[in-house]
């Protein structure tokens, strides 16, 4: 169950991520304090987790860190490039079809 | 405390072979978000203890370090291939190098003889420059680039076997190569040479250059590895 709990939520992460940060430039922390109040913690992805999966998305050229300094603290801000915006709209396809399967069989369930 | 937590999550990615640049960001990110960590729990109303206990739970070294180390692109190419890296390469490095000063020494001395008005034949002074500075690259160089190698592959914390048989094969090819600088009466023009070869009968010199070599770079090399397994 745990497996295929995990390979269902595998590439969850990255879409949260391509997500948020389509909206706004974002540090790690203000990352995962996003992911927890827009998924009103439903999806956890472990802070720990974070930075290699966002080092890892910007080897793939998917999103790009920049180093900037606000009200004196120097932190990594991440965007999404163009690559990223694709992946983001193909990675949201995906998930709307699997999301309309599974509401389609709990519809279905209802009304039998 | 938290620079020595942090040291210790660069050291264990280090050994692991995550490149040195993906290290250094790790724990930059990691130290910003634990100080961000602590200023939140504070103000949720948590002891300075109680929250340096949570935030330390949260961003664990240990799954921090299995999080990195599953994502195998964070992998330094030089660690995936040591032999490329600590053999391959500064063998290139070494002979493109020297082909490189050569090239400078050669065009320095045609600026020098403009300069001075006086040609390189005629210039006692040049040929003796020109002389000892082939003599300098050729114990300096291979050392430098073997010392070079044996620098990345401490940074990189790699197993001392490639820079070791790197060196090893930088001091050979040093020791077996020639320079020669041919000067009148014995030529009609100076002629600068070089190759690389050695004669059966006077294998004792090249056998030396290349022990001597070899000796300098490794001995500090495997030393600085002890002091610092010894320091932890």
């Amino acid at each position: 169950m745990a497996q295929s709990s995990a390979s269902l939520m595998s590439g969850v992460p990255e879409l949260l991520i391509l997500r948020l940060l389509a909206r706004d430039d974002m540090y790690g922390y203000e990352l995962a304090r996003q992911i927890r109040a827009v998924t009103t913690d439903a999806i956890s992805v472990g802070e720990s987790v974070l930075y290699p999966a966002l080092h890892a998305l910007e080897k793939r050229g998917l999103v790009r860190g920049k180093r900037r300094t606000v009200d004196g603290r120097t932190r990594v801000y991440y965007s999404v490039t163009a690559k990223g915006r694709r992946r983001l709209e193909h990675l949201t396809l995906h998930w709307r079809r699997i999301s309309d399967g599974v509401e389609a069989v709990l519809e279905g369930t209802r009304h039998a | 405390m938290h620079e020595l937590r942090f040291a210790g999550i660069a050291e264990q990615l280090l050994r692991a072979g995550v490149a040195p640049r993906h290290v250094r960001r790790t724990v930059f990110e990691l130290s910003g978000h634990f100080q961000d960590l602590l200023e939140e729990l504070r103000t949720r109303g948590l002891s300075e203890q109680d929250a340096e206990a949570e935030a330390s739970t949260r961003l664990g070294a240990e799954a921090v370090v299995a999080a990195v180390l599953a994502r195998p692109e964070l992998r330094s190419w030089m660690r995936r291939w040591p032999l490329v890296a600590f053999a391959m390469v500064p063998l290139v490095t070494y002979a493109a190098l020297f082909v490189g000063t050569l090239a400078l020494l050669v065009v320095c001395l045609e600026l020098a003889e403009k300069a001075l008005g006086t040609p390189f034949a005629a210039s006692s002074g040049m040929q003796y420059v020109a002389a000892s500075f082939l003599k300098a690259i050729a114990w300096l160089l291979p050392a430098s680039v073997g010392a070079l190698c044996c620098a990345i592959a401490s940074a990189r914390r790699a197993p001392l076997l490639w820079p070791i048989v790197g060196v090893a094969l930088i001091a050979l090819l040093g020791a077996t190569t020639n320079v020669q600088l041919d000067l009148p009466p014995l030529v009609a023009k100076p002629a600068l040479g070089a190759g690389i070869g050695f004669s059966t009968e006077a294998m004792s010199l090249p056998l030396l250059r290349a022990g001597a070599t070899f000796l300098a770079v490794v001995l500090p090399y495997i030393w600085l590895g002890r002091v610092r397994v010894r320091a932890e």
